[in-house]
């Protein structure tokens, strides 16, 4: 088989470099996939949060945080913490009290997010979420805990055996990069 | 050995390499041809006599159709529940397993090409690509997937001895997705691109990645033994844990 460079068909593609253009305008940050997205499923939240064994709350909103407390940090901010246990000793004068502390519930667009830390010796040692797992909503984030990671993403020439991509039509193809290869390799 | 053909709306090449005696590799190729074509004649939905027409009109019971049309009908049955709804064969109006058939059919003629003892081939239908042992130069086989904006780049590349890569996007034919739940089309992904051990699998997951919008990203992030890239309309690219782009 002989290998083809892509290359070799760039100067085709010298209109679509306005719209290469637009890679560059790439949002970063894959974080606001909650905020942007709007799937049309559902928004009205159905799904019921997860009970928890230390949660004796409903998931009404909360204070964001509660007087005094040092903000947490990182992946704890998006869930206030407020004691559902009594805290086993008291706060170091810079650190949070230990316990286990449930967030309120965050309603996103798929669902109800509770989050919940757990904090020893002043300092948090663990944070777990629980996830909506019933109704429309709940489905897709049943076993997604993880999302895909944002990624770069570059027009590039390479050495390649075959091309996957959207479906083209017959018609498509002879002018497509797939088209090409197949004619370098004839 | 490389031949192409028109068939099923689109272009099919089969790629033979390493040391393959002509004539199976001709016998091979013919055969691999001929099971397309009886796959188009069957689960065409431009083909008022196809299996797919006649049953999506009620006038064809899954109990006595072909063994294939029956396999295409419980996969995608299993599929509906796996993607919890969103590849749906229905989700136009009447039955159309299209985001199925051709990674299945590719798929199929993928193994019957093992089978026969063919270890080294590449199966691309349209996009939808299937690669098994080296090229001809020994080398891993490389898939490039295109890049959504610019139709002779490259996004990324994967390389194997043993793949299949579906992708579903929107850049050559539009809004072809129909999002289930809502019944509009899906328009916030441009492109998703699934790789794993299964071509009919592969294809419906990036069909039902689509359907779900940004969503998906999340969902084909769950998905265990298949890994994904999309790009959002707004130029956005994801990728899971496990994706090895090696370009």
């Amino acid at each position: 088989m002989r290998r083809t460079t892509v290359a070799l068909f760039g100067t085709m593609l010298g209109t679509s470099l306005m719209i290469a253009a637009k890679m560059g305008t790439a949002k970063p940050g894959g974080e606001d996939i909650f905020a942007a997205a709007d799937a049309g499923v559902g928004t009205e939240s159905s799904a019921e949060p997860l009970p928890t064994p230390q949660d004796g709350a409903t998931s009404a909103p909360a204070p964001t945080s509660a007087p005094g407390q040092p903000q947490p940090t990182a992946a704890t901010t998006t869930a206030a913490a407020r004691p559902t246990t009594p805290p086993t000793t008291r706060p170091p004068a810079t650190g949070y009290k230990d316990g286990t502390f449930a967030g309120p519930g965050v309603t996103q667009k798929y669902g109800t997010i509770k989050v919940t830390i757990v904090v020893s010796g002043g300092r948090i040692t663990s944070v777990t979420a629980t996830y909506p797992t019933g109704g429309e909503t709940g489905s897709i984030n049943a076993n997604a805990i993880p999302k895909l990671r944002q990624s770069t993403l570059n027009a590039q020439s390479a050495s390649i055996s075959t091309v996957s991509g959207a479906t083209y039509t017959s018609n498509a193809f002879k002018s497509s990069l797939q088209g090409a290869l197949t004619a370098a390799k004839a | 050995m490389h031949r192409v053909e028109f068939v099923m709306g689109t272009a099919i090449s089969v790629e033979i390499a390493g040391a393959v005696a002509p004539k199976l590799a001709t016998a091979m190729t013919e055969q691999a041809f001929a099971w397309f074509r009886s796959v188009d004649s069957r689960f065409s939905t431009y083909k008022d006599d196809s299996e797919v027409s006649r049953f999506a009109r009620g006038e064809l019971a899954a109990d006595v159709s072909s063994p294939g049309f029956r396999e295409v009908l419980c996969e995608c049955s299993r599929l509906w529940d796996e993607t919890q709804g969103y590849f749906d064969v229905y989700a136009g109006g009447s039955y159309d397993p299209s985001g199925y058939v051709k990674g299945w059919s590719v798929q199929v003629a993928s193994d019957r090409l093992l089978a026969a003892g063919i270890v080294d081939h590449c199966i691309n239908a349209g996009g939808d690509v299937r690669v098994h042992g080296r090229t001809d130069s020994g080398e891993l086989w490389r898939v490039g997937i295109r890049h959504p904006w610019e139709s002779t780049k490259l996004a990324w590349v994967l390389e194997s001895t043993n793949l299949a890569v579906a992708t579903s996007g929107t850049y050559e034919r539009g809004l072809h997705v129909i999002n289930p739940r809502t019944g509009k089309p899906a328009d916030q992904l441009c492109s998703v691109t699934v790789s794993g051990p299964d071509l009919g699998v592969a294809d419906a997951y990036a069909t039902a990645a689509m359907a779900m919008g940004e969503a998906g990203l999340q969902w084909l992030a769950s998905l265990a033994g298949y890994q994904s890239s999309a790009v959002t309309v707004d130029g956005r690219a994801y990728v899971s844990d496990g994706w090895r782009s090696v370009a």
